[in-house]
């Protein structure tokens, strides 16, 4: 017997400020951490947003509260941009935050396996962002060859006009990089060693899935990409020629190394996603979810392609052209899994019972514009209609609708439905409404009309279009999507202020509140630092909802049917 | 209380292994990122054997039997720790210690040759694959030293005790790292 | 001795046999006979070391597939990589 979380805890409870909430080893401090840090980021990686819609709409006038945006200022903000939503927003709200708050619990589990392993990941991370934001204010400002720092722009310094901002960028991502990596192997070994007794692979919530499988895609893809960094940071610092044609190299070979860690990337930050919506709708739908097993196994295939498909990201790359077609087809098939994930969803909802709380709003519009965004995805996986649509607006909607229906709608999900959990106060229904329904409406005001100014021709990364003529039938749509941007953005102040009321003010929340069967929720709110006052015993599957000839419409997944009477439960 | 860890299936991994496996995982691809690149670009281009020419064989050879005993001493100790000899586990990891700061000591002698014989990164693209991929190699397996060092002293110093089985999950990953020497020792030297 | 280190002491030599085998190729064969023996050495020497050092023989099937996997995306990724730099289209 594996009593690996009593050699961890024999330091007892901590109670100075330090030990409690600074260097704390247990994993809902650590997801805390993990989620101020996020939703730093997150209001930093909005605010280069700002700037980069209003220099699109108004080029060469002075931002409100900013200023003027030399153009290669612009680069530096959509190279930060990307590269801050992606690495240090969605990873970590998605991946860190509700894998290292939930998975111990949703297990049954004191801690994760390697509870210091996990204090050093999370400061790792906060390296890398130290790091990061140290590129903002070196000579020659902050990177600015794009979040994919193609070479050869990446690689020399007179291209850009940066200095030593590449190199942090590089430096920034590998520690990132490093955090996750520990982060995986501490997820995958405490789901396969301290699940609690009963609970089988098969009675795991499938948020625990979709964390195990991204995990497993991660450490599996991103060796290529540290492998490419290390060259890169080779190639502009100690005159190596990895990707310089003129000494025997080639820039091609970035593009692949960064993509076959790229492609992948994507479902790692899309899969925990899907675990927060299937979770969040079961409960506020009081339905199994539909095809548990089914959608466990196409999301393990899901991951298994994603390794396959990553030049779809490099037709028009100067990429051998022989590769469009198998990767075009490999592309196709990646949709079928996937399919058969957001049809389950569907059928889950299917003659359920819904009520309409935040936490669902959220989950239900996550669906909605995933879906959108995947149906878009063909038109771009597809190497014919690619040559005419890449590096357009059209990829930059498409992968907003995707991404944004992941980290943001199913990210606010998840915070509405785990607050209380997470912090023993329930969030403000009205205020949560509220910001629901602008943050719909806005994102696909901008968005929506988005593809149009794409398939009009409007290429990425310009930060003036209007010196182009065939570019001024959009200029219109830019300025509509600017301002609804900013409405946009300017929405997310519901969340803020919900968040941060809520925290000191809110009405304190019950162990189960929303009457979930999952494990997390039969103990308090918040969890006591050693989680559950005794180790749970698992009896069924998480999704026992609306059971025909039941007394309730739940049961718990520790409940015991030979002891106790209902009246016991909260 | 306690929550014990029991799984249903009764498969159990112990914690440290699955985990030093994962990580290992994930290096794999590192390794083979570099590695396949240089193939593949050596494959489709010229001049590679000519610049490979000027590397010092033997060096590299003495290298490989250094990293290979290695290998066999830091199992030894392993195997003497599943006897309960601390002792002999510690003069185990001692040689193996010795014998990876012998390999750096070795890389480096051969590194300053190539240097001043005018054979830098920036010499073409040999070179740069040359100095990456050792240079890399050779960061992992100062790492593994570290790792081997503080294990040797806990063994010597019989504090080892309760956690014998982390010279196995060193031992993995030092093994791991000479097989990516197995494999760049002919890609570099004699092909 | 025990059983066991007589055991990893007879990879050893195995090992060291490999070495000398695969330099003995480079030297005497014709370019293209030398590198298949020589990357088929190399493969046995990372076998003999994984399966007997590390301990796989041991295994469950899972560690089998933690070391398994991994290789095969890096395989899949060196066979995507021929077109664009082994076999150009055009020559560069």
């Amino acid at each position: 017997m594996n009593d690996i979380a009593q050699k961890n805890h024999a330091h007892g409870n901590p109670r100075n400020f330090w030990r409690l909430y600074v260097f704390s080893t247990d994993h809902k401090v650590i997801a805390k951490q993990y989620l101020g840090l996020a939703l730093f980021w997150a209001l930093l990686g909005g605010f280069t947003a700002y700037l980069i819609r209003w220099q699109i709409a108004h080029p060469d006038t002075e931002a409100w509260g900013w200023g003027f945006i030399e153009p290669g200022v612009y680069n530096a903000l959509v190279t930060m941009h990307g590269t801050i939503m992606v690495f240090f927003v969605a990873m970590p709200l998605l991946l860190a935050v509700f894998g290292n708050f939930l998975i111990p619990l949703m297990i049954g589990a004191r801690d994760m396996a390697f509870p210091r392993l996990n204090m050093l990941s999370v400061w790792i991370f906060a390296l890398a962002s130290i790091v990061l934001i140290t590129s903002f204010f070196v000579p020659g400002g902050a990177p600015a060859a794009g979040w994919t720092g193609y070479p050869p722009l990446s690689a020399k310094n007179e291209y850009t006009g940066g200095g030593y901002g590449v190199d942090l960028w590089l430096v920034a991502l590998a520690l990132e990089f490093a955090s996750f990596l520990l982060g995986g192997v501490n997820f995958l070994t405490t789901a396969m060693n301290l699940r609690a007794p009963g609970m089988t692979w098969l009675r795991l919530p499938v948020l625990v899935w979709m964390q195990l499988i991204a995990a497993v895609v991660f450490m599996l893809s991103v060796g290529p990409i540290i492998a490419g960094a290390v060259l890169l940071l080779m190639d502009r610092n100690l005159g190596t020629t990895f990707y310089a044609p003129a000494g025997g190299g080639d820039p091609l070979l970035w593009q692949h190394l960064f993509w076959f860690f790229g492609h992948p990337e994507v479902y790692v930050i899309l899969l925990p996603g899907f675990g927060i919506i299937l979770e969040v709708l079961a409960v506020f739908a009081r339905k199994p979810v539909f095809a548990y097993r089914p959608i466990i196994y196409a999301s393990m295939v899901a991951g298994l392609l994603s390794f396959i498909v990553w030049a779809h990201h490099q037709y028009l790359s100067g990429m051998d052209p022989r590769l469009a077609m198998p990767f075009s087809i490999t592309t196709i098939i990646i949709s079928v899994p996937f399919g058969l994930v957001v049809l389950s969803i569907i059928a889950t909802l299917w003659g359920s019972s819904m009520s309409f709380q935040t936490p669902m709003l959220f989950a239900l519009g996550s669906l909605g514009v995933f879906i959108f965004g995947g149906l878009t995805g063909i038109f771009n996986g597809s190497a014919p209609v690619d040559i005419y649509i890449h590096d357009t607006y059209f990829v930059v909607a498409h992968f907003h609708y995707t991404l944004i229906s992941n980290v943001f709608f199913a990210g606010f999900a998840g915070l509405y439905y785990w607050f209380p959990k997470m912090f023993g106060r329930m969030m403000n229904e009205a205020l949560g409404k509220i910001h629901f329904w602008l943050t719909f409406i806005f994102f696909n005001a901008v968005f929506g009309p988005m593809h149009l100014v794409g398939v009009g021709g409007m290429m990425r990364r310009i930060s003036n279009p209007t010196q182009y003529d065939f570019l001024k039938p959009v200029e219109p749509l830019n300025m509509f999507i600017t301002l609804m941007a900013i409405l946009l953005l300017v929405s997310q102040l519901a969340f803020v202020i919900n968040f941060l009321w809520s925290l000191l003010a809110g009405k304190v929340a019950t162990a189960n509140p929303w009457r979930s069967n999952t494990l997390e929720w039969t103990t308090s709110s918040p969890p006591p630092h050693e989680n559950f006052a005794a180790t749970p015993v698992v009896h069924r599957g998480a999704y026992e909802y609306s059971v025909p000839h039941a007394q309730d419409d739940w049961l718990p997944q520790d409940f015991d049917s030979d002891k106790a009477s209902k009246a016991a439960l909260p | 209380m306690v929550t014990n860890a029991r799984t249903m299936d009764g498969s159990l991994e112990p914690a440290g292994k699955a985990g030093t496996w994962w990580f290992l995982s994930s290096e794999i691809p590192t390794f083979g990122g570099l590695l396949v690149s240089y193939i593949v670009l050596r494959l489709g281009g010229s001049g590679w054997a000519e610049a490979s020419s000027h590397l010092n064989l033997n060096i590299a050879l003495a290298n490989t039997f250094l990293l290979l005993t290695s290998s066999m001493t830091i199992v030894m100790a392993h195997a003497a720790v599943q006897e309960n000899d601390h002792k002999r586990a510690a003069k185990f990891l001692a040689l193996t210690v010795l014998l990876g700061l012998s390999f750096l000591i070795m890389k480096a002698l051969e590194y300053g040759v190539e240097i001043r014989h005018g054979f830098l990164p920036g010499s073409g693209i040999f070179w740069s694959f040359y100095y990456g991929m050792t240079g890399l190699h050779a960061l992992h397996v100062f790492a593994g030293i570290i790792v081997n060092l503080v294990l040797c002293i806990q063994a010597a110093r019989g504090s080892l005790a309760p956690n014998g089985h982390r010279i196995e999950l060193a031992g993995l990953y030092w093994h791991f790292v000479d097989i990516v020497w197995i494999f760049l020792f002919p890609l570099l030297y004699l092909a | 001795m025990s059983a066991q280190s007589r055991h990893y002491l007879i990879i050893w030599f195995w090992l060291v046999g490999l070495v000398v085998l695969s330099v003995a190729a480079a030297w005497i064969l014709p370019k293209s006979q030398a590198w298949v023996l020589i990357f088929t050495v190399a493969g046995a020497k990372a076998f003999l070391v994984a399966r007997h050092y590390m301990h796989l023989k041991d295994e469950t099937w899972l560690i089998y597939a933690i070391a398994l996997v991994p290789l095969a995306f890096v395989f899949v990724l060196l066979i995507a990589l021929f077109p664009d730099f082994v076999y150009h289209l055009t020559r560069r």
